[in-house]
């Protein structure tokens, strides 16, 4: 989720010819210990912040490892669509309140048969809030969630009354409110089912899954920030059959070493370039490199409420529309991110199913500097604005150079002095900020999907019961009109029809900005000669490492 | 001493050559808009890593800024983080390291622990604390405050063991049995004495504060990026070094030759303090 | 001296006790709070957060928080870190290839630092010695950052003389790049600081009276210059072993190094209060044997230095 980043040759120079055997000794020795030789793909990584409980995992370190060992009911392909993995059949009732679930005959790694009670016993684990898992709260429209929240008279093993086991294989799910998207949201990790000897001692799970598997992969052996190795689960039978015999993750501490590894050959996959290497990296001829338009969306977002900018008014829909049309989205592409951004026209992603590039108001997201400047000089008539609007973000993600661009275009274009940075040293603060409410300005603001849908972009982030610190809706943008279609297309069981209605929100959202989109962060990563096929990314713009071989 | 000091320095060579230079750089610092008529912070994507040009001699950096008039600009910035961190390290450190080590025992044992202390203390963790409580302030203060607080510890200990060295020589001994007092002694004879390797690390660091100054903007709790400085410039060109290495070398070498002017001028001043170097 | 030394470890326990508060102090004054940033870009669950918090002891007030992690560290347990990790195991990690590292670049400074001091130091003014005074000025006003990737890249990548990072378990050879690029800012200090030394040094009456009473020029300089010049050079070395050992996270990140820097560095921005206390913790106990054996060095250096 987070992108993170002459010495005395005379020295070294005797000792050169002992070092050839050296150097790669440490691309060596992880594979050997595979005991699995060449054929095992080397892919970047970090430690993960959790353990492998797959509701518990939060963010890339983890969750790459977890999405090839953990299967889902739902499974996308490249493209997100959706097709079944362990699913027989998802079947919601027409209002879509009730679910069905039929399962496939499948396994765990240690045998046991899938059964509809390994998914209920799984899910009311993370849901309850005595067991503090990270994503618990994918599980709240479920019936029977708020009885699971609190703490403090709790066991850890109470059950979301929401669901009930039929048979072996047949489960339902009542959910408290319709939600077309839920046979989508069962495709997110938090999901997948867990085997009984899980429930026994969750923490030795945790560091040791490899009797929990039902993925392309098992889990082999994980030694904290060096590498995770997982290998080819042979009784996998999904949609992702692997095409190597494993992964080793390598645990890097930057993505500049590990670009550097790639080109000498020492790792194999990547699924980010190093800004020093952005402009250089689709013509290296020591890597292979990969750049799509992808699903994860850049925005900054404005609070609703922020005095000049408050939505629903004529002064602060006049500002945010001079704000967006003053940044020159195509430079920011092009010479910031070289080319490993797009333009953003919508709210959600060209990933995304129901993406369109043509909505009305999107001229909003265009580069027009004389329209913005009479926008401003509109607003400033109404009450004037001394500015600076301040525009946070946190330093570890690297996003500098972004916003320095940002900010030095809009005061290009509407005036020395409109904006400026705030840099803000820690996610931990500028995430305490947000939560808090303590932001005075704009503020940086991105969206990798959980499953693909644009209800996972819109509702997530700007309906009102997702505002107030019940969701992601950061900037408490609050719209009875946009709200009541996004009710509509939950309610809405065809897909087709349903994304038909969520462009009519983004209609709303791209005329009143409560987040002003920027770009697209493109799928873009680089992978080693040693590769002969597969490498491309999938729907969450990672590296579609099943797909990868070496043969 | 003093007037024979200086009479030595004004024949000296380095002297004249830095004492030029600093000058020439203390009035690039006063009056950046005698050298260029641009505006450092007008930026613009379509001159990103721009040519040199007869206007813009030095070319644009990143993010479109004119590379020339940034590191005229950036002079007073830097010129000050680094002098003012220079003197205030200098200053704490020498007085608590020459005192750690004249005066010996509890005191030199209090002194030297707290140094402990603040060498292991992570710069980063002590920076983002301390600079939150000024989260307003722009102003470089809040950076040289910063860096002496961290600053001070290696001069101390570097001044520390010069003064333990410096006491046991003859003429403390001589003027102590003379009835000259210990302070006395510690300020007319041992802390002359032991200036040298202190003047060393002083114009040394100078160039290290200028750059950490980059880092802690770089790592968001420096100045805001309005505030133009060789330093930030540096860290900025860091993204650029695969492709244009130039717009890293104008303000690196801006650095160099100020940092370069001062340790001139620092070897001038300790010859001219150390008589017996100077016939030598 | 026996006295002396039983003195200096006893001072070592106000302070870790004061380092441990010191540090926990700031590290509890560290904007933000951890848990609600392990939601990522999510909500917070507020129920799910005050679980967490319990586990950590972040629901009690400060002073109560650093008792409770000062009795346990007394039974050497150091809590574990948010992602479930003993702290002890994360140092243990950490810390042997750091010291391989801190103990290559501090061999590689001391060494090359002070050969080229001392060449520069005994023919002031002469060509060779402006060259050494050019190189080290570069070392010094180029970033860290800038000669660990042009490093990497040069003798790494293009050349294939080194290896590109040092990986899991680095050996000598691994680790020889980033030892130099961490060791060569401090090179530049010995060498102007041993410079200045023996250049003062060697005008001092003693030499003129050595060298009247007929000593031979190689060994007036080596038994005296050298020794009267190098209590500076001691004591810069002696501090900066910590500083290396502290200070490697620019070398380790760009090397793929899991060493004491880095893990500080994360640890810090992640808010792992234990973390970090235990690895200054561990680090101020260095240094203070490290201050030690400088002191013991002063009296052997210069015989007229006692302590009592």
């Amino acid at each position: 989720m987070k992108k993170k980043a002459l010495a005395f040759a005379a020295a070294a120079c005797a000792a050169a010819m002992l070092l050839s055997g050296c150097g790669s000794s440490n691309s060596g020795d992880s594979t050997t210990a595979g005991g699995s030789g060449s054929s095992y793909i080397l892919a970047y990584a970090s430690e993960p912040q959790k353990t492998f409980i797959p509701g518990n995992i939060n963010e890339t370190g983890g969750g790459k490892p977890a999405d090839m060992m953990f299967a889902r009911l739902v499974s996308f392909d490249d493209n997100s669509k959706a097709s079944n993995e362990i699913a027989e059949s998802v079947t919601p009732n027409e209002n879509a309140t009730e679910y069905t679930i039929k399962l496939k005959d499948w396994k765990f790694s240690n045998g046991d048969p899938v059964k509809a009670e390994n998914f209920t016993k799984a899910w009311s684990y993370v849901a309850n809030a005595k067991n503090a898992m990270l994503g618990s709260s994918f599980f709240q429209t479920i019936a029977g969630y708020d009885a699971l929240q609190d703490a403090d008279n709790l066991k850890g093993d109470e059950q979301l009354s929401g669901l009930k086991v039929v048979d072996d294989k047949t489960f339902t799910v009542a959910l408290s409110a319709p939600d077309s998207a839920f046979g989508l949201k069962i495709g997110y990790t938090a999901f997948a089912p867990l085997p009984d000897s899980f429930f026994d001692d969750p923490k030795a799970f945790g560091e040791n899954p490899k009797d929990g598997c039902t993925g392309p992969y098992v889990f082999e052996s994980w030694k904290h920030n060096q590498d995770i190795m997982m290998k080819k689960n042979p009784d996998y039978k999904g949609n992702r059959p692997a095409q190597n015999d494993g992964i080793d993750f390598k645990i890097y501490t930057s993505d500049t070493a590990a670009y550097a590894d790639i080109q000498a050959g020492n790792l194999d996959v990547m699924e980010s370039v190093p800004a020093a290497q952005s402009k250089t990296f689709e013509k290296d001829p020591k890597v292979q490199p990969f750049n799509e338009a992808g699903s994860v969306i850049q925005t900054f977002t404005i609070p609703s409420n922020m005095e000049h900018f408050q939505n629903g008014t004529e002064e602060g829909e006049l500002r945010r529309q001079a704000i967006s049309m003053a940044i020159d989205r195509k430079a920011l592409c092009e010479k910031v991110l070289s080319g490993t951004g797009t333009p953003a026209t919508d709210f959600t992603s060209p990933k995304t199913p129901g993406y369109s590039d043509s909505l009305p108001g999107k001229e909003n997201l265009e580069y027009n500097p004389d329209k913005a400047k009479e926008l401003w000089d509109k607003a400033n008539a109404i009450s004037k604005f001394d500015g600076p609007l301040t525009f946070s973000y946190n330093v570890d993600g690297g996003a500098k150079p972004i916003y320095d661009a940002v900010a030095n275009s809009i005061n290009n274009v509407l005036g020395k002095g409109v904006a400026s940075t705030n840099p803000i040293p820690t996610f931990q603060e500028f995430r305490d900020a947000i939560t808090d409410r303590k932001m005075t300005g704009a503020f940086r603001t991105g969206w990798q999907p959980d499953y693909p849908s644009p209800e996972n972009y819109l509702v997530q982030l700007f309906a009102s019961s997702a505002a107030d610190g019940k969701g992601s809706n950061d900037g408490d943008f609050k719209d009875p009109e946009f709200d009541a279609l996004m009710d509509q297309a939950a309610a809405t069981g065809d897909e087709e029809a349903a994304n038909k209605i969520y462009q009519q929100g983004e209609e709303i959202l791209l005329k009143e900005l409560p987040a002003i989109p920027l770009y697209y962060s493109n799928a873009n990563g680089v992978a080693s000669k040693a590769v002969k096929s597969g490498f491309a990314f999938n729907w969450q713009n990672l590296p579609t490492y099943e797909e990868m071989s070496k043969k | 001493m003093w007037a024979d000091a200086w009479r030595s320095l004004r024949k000296n060579p380095l002297f004249i050559i830095s004492g030029i230079l600093i000058i020439f750089i203390v009035v690039v610092a006063l009056f950046p808009g005698l050298f260029t008529k641009q505006d450092p912070n007008y930026c613009t994507l379509d001159n990103s890593l721009g040519d040199p040009t007869a206007q813009h001699p030095f070319g644009f950096d990143f993010q479109g800024c004119d590379v020339y008039t940034r590191v005229v600009y950036g002079t007073r910035t830097s010129l000050m983080v680094g002098l003012a961190s220079t003197i205030l390290v200098v200053i704490i450190g020498t007085l608590i390291g020459s005192v750690a080590g004249f005066f010996g025992g509890w005191v030199d044992a209090v002194l030297s622990r707290l140094n402990d202390i603040f060498l292991a203390l992570p710069i980063l963790l002590g920076a983002i604390v301390v600079l939150q409580m000024f989260k307003t302030n722009g102003s470089i203060w809040k950076i040289v405050l910063v860096i002496a607080l961290f600053g001070w510890v290696s001069t101390a200990r570097i001044a520390r063991g010069a003064v333990m060295e410096a006491k046991n020589l003859e003429f403390n001994t001589a003027s102590t049995a003379l009835g000259s007092t210990p302070v006395r002694n510690l300020f007319r004879h041992i802390l002359p004495n032991s200036m040298a390797p202190i003047i060393v690390i002083g114009t040394t660091s100078l160039a290290s504060y200028i750059v950490l100054e980059a880092t802690l903007s770089f790592l968001g709790v420096g100045l805001p990026s309005s505030t133009v400085s060789w330093g930030g410039d540096i860290s900025n060109a860091q993204t650029s070094l695969m492709t244009n290495p130039m717009v890293l070398f104008y303000p690196s070498a801006a650095l160099a030759i100020t940092v370069l002017s001062f340790i001139m001028l620092g070897d001038a001043v300790k010859d001219a303090l150390d008589p017996k170097s100077r016939t030598a | 001296m026996g006295k002396y030394l039983l003195r200096r470890i006893l001072q070592v326990i106000p302070v870790v006790l004061g380092t441990t508060l010191l540090v926990y102090a700031l590290v509890f004054a560290l904007p933000g709070d951890p848990v609600k940033a392990m939601f990522g870009d999510k909500p917070v669950n507020e129920a799910v957060a005050a679980q967490i918090r319990a586990e950590y002891n972040l629901d009690k007030p400060f002073i109560v928080q650093y008792l409770l992690f000062l009795r346990n560290a007394l039974t050497l347990d150091f809590g574990n870190t948010f992602a479930g990790q003993p702290v002890i195991d994360e140092i243990a990690r950490a810390f042997p290839v750091t010291i391989k590292l801190a103990l290559m670049a501090f061999v590689f400074e001391a060494i090359f630092g002070v050969v080229f001091g001392i060449i520069s130091g005994f023919k002031k003014g002469k060509w060779y010695d402006t060259v050494i005074l050019i190189v080290s000025l570069l070392l010094i006003s180029v970033p860290t950052f800038v000669t660990g990737f042009l490093g990497q890249y040069l003798l790494g990548v293009k050349w294939s003389i080194l290896p590109v990072t040092a990986g899991n378990n680095p050996g000598f050879i691994d680790l020889l790049l980033p030892a130099m690029v961490l060791g060569s800012v401090s090179m530049a200090y010995i060498i102007r600081l041993t410079r200045a030394e023996i250049s003062s040094n060697i005008a001092e009456d003693y030499v003129r009276t050595a060298r009247a009473k007929g000593m031979s020029n190689r060994s007036v300089m080596l038994r005296h210059v050298l020794r009267n010049s190098l209590i500076p050079v001691v004591t810069y070395l002696g501090q900066d072993i910590a500083a290396l050992m502290g200070g490697a996270m620019i070398s380790e990140t760009i090397f793929n190094i899991h060493g004491v820097g880095w893990l500080t560095y994360q640890s810090i921005l992640k808010g792992e209060g234990n973390l970090v206390v235990s690895i200054v913790t561990l680090l101020m106990l260095i240094f203070v044997v490290c201050n030690l054996i400088v002191d013991m060095l002063y009296a052997v250096l210069d015989p007229r230095i006692r302590y009592a």
